[in-house]
């Protein structure tokens, strides 16, 4: 049970040289590896990568033991929940409380749990008051708070983050730490994307770091 | 290279191009003035390879389109018969080649146009007395459309990442998501062309009646020369063709 990175080496065009060569990988439940890097290094290169929205030239992902290649998006998005560097690219609906609803009414779920499991997510990320609010509308931070929102309500095993505090002010980043230390100790395997070195170290069990399309791991305590 | 060139020649050159894809209506006559303007194309840096493989999709509609046509068009000669009824006839399969041949030279015209950065474009509308806002809204609604695109792409994207698999939907249903994108897609389209037009007057867009430029237009003998027998070339063959000589 992980998700792995196997070998992956990636470049957007063929005639350029890779920006992320033999890169791997591997995330167990219920830990957190931290992904830092310099603006450009290609830490959310990686992250599409991972999730399935870019495909490697060579080497494969696999969550728990199946290729990411023979999923649908649908498919992986049920296993990892993907926060985008821009939060406002990922919402969709015409209200908050919609939008955090939107995937399980595709589940089957009765509009009983909808309701509950939404609200819960609302109350939790400090969002009751902007509930029938348009997301576009929104502040940066409250939209961050909502994408987050948004793809915890489907409860995957794993998480990518890219940047989830950027925007975010002290008390919420707080609250937001507490809240991912929690889906780390029910099991929860999570990639968290970071400038915020401070978050990341006090989170991750293991730091990695993007340099010049290479992956090393970081001592954490540094 | 023709990249340099002023955009009023480019303008000259691909408004000559565009009238004659128009204006003549037989594979013999676009099939030549195609390989112009491909022939043209590399001059002005642009590798008609590589733009053929990004708009593969569209060639296969362009095909579909060269089918619907041949099997459609009202004509006399039978290629292919089913009993008494004509199937596909030679005037129908000429009409789909000329309209397809016509949409790639104005394919190739656009891209002639847009080998000038967007400032020198701008600049060039204003040299030929259109309103500057009207030229910068020109250039910015090319630039805006891509963006949308890629904004669309990663709604949809994070809508699938969500767990909704639309393939596997019924169609009612796909229909019912598409159709509450739809609204969020425009909403965000008007709020962010909003943010942009406040961004632009922050930054003194309009402050006053008569603007500078940093790099002014001038055109050279190269233009001249291309202006000249773009002109020359077109009046002539329109002459041409209306005599019956081509």
């Amino acid at each position: 049970m992980s998700l792995v990175a196997h070998s992956l080496s990636f470049r957007y065009e063929k005639t350029d040289p890779f920006c992320l060569e033999n890169i791997g990988l591997e995330l167990h439940p219920g830990q957190c590896l931290a992904l830092l890097g310099a603006n450009g290094s290609g830490k959310t290169t990686l992250s599409k990568l991972l999730i399935g929205i870019l495909q490697p030239e060579k080497g494969h992902v696999s969550v728990d033991g199946q290729n990411l290649a023979g999923l649908s998006l649908a498919g992986i998005g049920e296993k990892i929940g993907y926060l985008f560097q821009n939060p406002s690219r990922q919402l969709f609906c015409s209200s908050a409380g919609e939008e955090i609803g939107f995937p399980l009414q595709f589940c089957g779920l009765d509009p009983g749990e909808i309701a509950e499991r939404t609200e819960h997510l609302l109350h939790f990320f400090g969002l009751d008051h902007l509930r029938d609010q348009f997301p576009f509308t929104l502040s940066q931070g409250e939209r961050q708070r909502l994408a987050l929102a948004a793809i915890m309500v489907l409860d995957p095993p794993y998480f990518i983050l890219d940047e989830p505090t950027t925007g975010l002010d002290p008390r919420r980043r707080e609250e937001l730490f507490y809240y991912l230390q929690k889906l780390i100790k029910n099991g929860r395997g999570i990639i968290l994307i970071s400038h915020d070195h401070c978050f990341a170290r006090r989170l991750a069990s293991g730091i990695l770091e993007l340099k010049e399309g290479r992956l090393q791991e970081v001592d954490p305590g540094c | 290279m023709l990249k340099e060139l002023d955009p009023r020649s480019k303008f000259v050159l691909s408004g000559i191009l565009a009238t004659l894809a128009v204006f003549f209506n037989h594979p013999l006559h676009l099939g030549p003035l195609l390989i112009l303007a491909l022939f043209l194309l590399p001059l002005f840096s642009c590798n008609p390879l590589q733009v053929a493989r990004r708009m593969r999709h569209l060639l296969v509609i362009l095909g579909g389109l060269v089918i619907i046509q041949a099997f459609f068009y009202p004509g006399t000669t039978p290629l292919i018969t089913w009993g008494q009824h004509y199937l596909i006839t030679v005037e129908g399969l000429l009409q789909g080649s000329s309209l397809v041949l016509r949409l790639f030279i104005i394919l190739c015209c656009g891209l002639i146009l847009a080998s000038s950065p967007p400032a020198r474009f701008v600049q060039g509308l204003v040299r030929w007395y259109l309103p500057y806002e009207l030229a910068y809204m020109v250039s910015l609604g090319i630039r805006f459309l891509p963006l949308l695109r890629e904004e669309a792409g990663d709604v949809f994207t994070a809508l699938q990442l969500r767990g909704v698999d639309l393939r596997r939907m019924p169609w009612r249903q796909q229909f019912k998501v598409y159709r509450g994108l739809f609204l969020p897609l425009i909403t965000m389209a008007i709020l962010r062309s909003r943010q942009i037009a406040l961004a632009m007057e922050a930054r003194a867009f309009r402050a006053y009646p008569r603007r500078t430029f940093f790099h002014s237009l001038q055109l050279g003998r190269g233009d001249y020369l291309t202006i000249i027998i773009s002109l020359f070339s077109g009046i002539l063959l329109i002459f041409l063709h209306l005599r019956g000589l081509i």
